[in-house]
């Protein structure tokens, strides 16, 4: 059994491809062990290089990727945040009109 | 069979550092000729080892709107992969180490994961100038997958139709049927401009002038990679050398794969020297028409020029390769 999964024209091993990557990765966190570990915390060098300008949109952490989107549909996901009430009947009423409506399609397409 | 495979977990080590210093020393080369051809003394050739050197006595500084974890975590996975991908590769003229365990579609997966880690360090820096740098990376990256992908695909093309049966995506089956030698005139004015292609995708893997939009210093003030310092820009740095020989050899593999020994009528160790040192021309030429000359010649291009060079001049020139290659192998099927 040598754990290789193959197409009619190629072919990949993920075993050996994880192991393999194992090990370079310990030869790069080797290099990466020699560099200098820390930096000095609390001063200007750690804030968000500008070109010595003040930011126009305040700092937005990295953590939030998607602001962007975010901001950009909030009116959208305001309207799907209000739909997420977490009453259980609202989400029985919201599935008993989605089965009247593909029945009524059903129905209709089926005549037609 | 466990004596094989402990040769070949002995050998990643050996092949992790050979193509860890080998980049470095094409990176030294490449900084001494672009500056000669710009009429500039240079630095000297060992430059990029001190580079490196200098790099890992800074400090490493995270950003303080930065994802710490994926900040730090992305440059050593780039560097990783990057060597990773040599392992597969038949470098140095030898077989890949890891031969008959992946192939060619894999390598061209593996190869997105460098750029990918940039675009993720990017992002992860909480900087202005890295988010800018990271889409266009994204953009950039999108743009040369599918003439790579086009000149690829080909390539195993040709092989698969004059071998039927072989494995077409192995790149050790490729390099031992070259592909130049199973087609006819218009096969070669095909293969011919499939290897244009993928000279003209090298830069732009690499992040070279004129496609090094993603940092463009002058202008984003050095990008996806402006918030990197010390040793996690040291790690970037030595998987952007490793690139260079990693593309460098794909484009042997795909496109020049004969050795020099067996013309020579040599065997042995001798042969095996012979082929290496004959793979290191190679990888120069390859290195200093995809990547130098390119560099030294050309100045940057604005985002939309690059999109249109690959998506429109890149593509028509794969596509055009493609053409005349089905034509070829129509015309001996008639």
């Amino acid at each position: 059994m040598n754990h290789v999964l193959v197409t009619n024209a190629g072919y990949w091993s993920p075993l050996v491809w994880v192991a393999a990557f194992a090990i370079v990765t310990a030869i790069a966190l080797l290099i990466r062990s020699r560099g200098e570990k820390g930096c000095r915390h609390g001063t200007e060098q750690s804030l968000p290089f500008f070109s010595g300008n003040e930011p126009t949109a305040g700092n937005i952490h990295a953590s939030n990727l998607y602001w962007g989107f975010v901001h950009g549909l909030a009116r959208h996901y305001r309207l799907l945040a209000r739909a997420h009430s977490g009453v259980v009947n609202d989400y029985a009423f919201s599935l008993v009109v989605l089965a009247v409506v593909l029945m009524a399609a059903l129905i209709v397409g089926g005549m037609a | 069979m466990i004596e094989g495979l402990l040769l070949r977990t002995a050998l990643v080590p050996i092949i992790a550092c050979a193509g860890i210093l080998l980049g470095l020393l094409y990176r030294g080369l490449d900084r001494v000729l672009v500056a000669r051809m710009q009429s500039r003394v240079g630095p000297p050739v060992t430059q990029p080892f001190r580079d490196v050197k200098k790099l890992l006595l800074k400090e490493n500084i995270v950003p303080r709107d930065a994802v710490g974890w994926i900040f730090n975590s992305v440059p050593v996975i780039a560097l990783s992969v990057t060597v990773l991908i040599l392992l597969y590769l038949p470098f140095i003229g030898m077989e890949p180490v890891l031969e008959g365990h992946g192939d060619l579609i894999l390598v061209i997966y593996l190869l997105l994961i460098p750029s990918l880690a940039l675009v993720l360090g990017g992002f992860s820096s909480g900087s202005t100038y890295a988010t800018v740098g990271a889409q266009r990376e994204m953009v950039t990256m999108m743009s040369y997958e599918f003439p790579l992908a086009v000149a690829s695909v080909s390539i195993a093309w040709i092989i698969s139709a004059a071998n039927p049966g072989i494995a077409a995506f192995s790149l050790g089956a490729i390099a031992m049927n070259p592909a130049w030698a199973a087609v006819g005139p218009l096969g070669l004015l095909g293969l011919a401009l499939l290897l244009l292609t993928m000279l003209a995708v090298m830069p732009g893997e690499l992040g070279v002038a004129p496609f090094d939009v993603a940092e463009a210093e002058t202008e984003i003030a050095g990008g996806v990679l402006v918030e990197y310092s010390g040793r996690n820009l040291a790690m970037f740095y030595l998987a952007d050398a490793v690139k260079a020989v990693v593309l460098g050899t794909i484009v042997i593999a795909l496109f020049l794969p004969w050795g020099i020994a067996g013309s020579l009528g040599i065997t042995g160790m001798a042969a095996v020297a012979a082929d290496a040192i004959f793979y290191l021309v190679k990888l120069f030429i390859v290195i200093f028409v995809g990547s130098i000359f390119i560099r030294a010649a050309i100045a940057r291009f604005r985002i939309t020029q690059v999109v249109k060079a690959y998506w429109g001049y890149a593509t028509f020139v794969s596509l055009l390769g493609l053409l005349l290659i089905s034509l070829d192998m129509l015309s001996r099927l008639l």
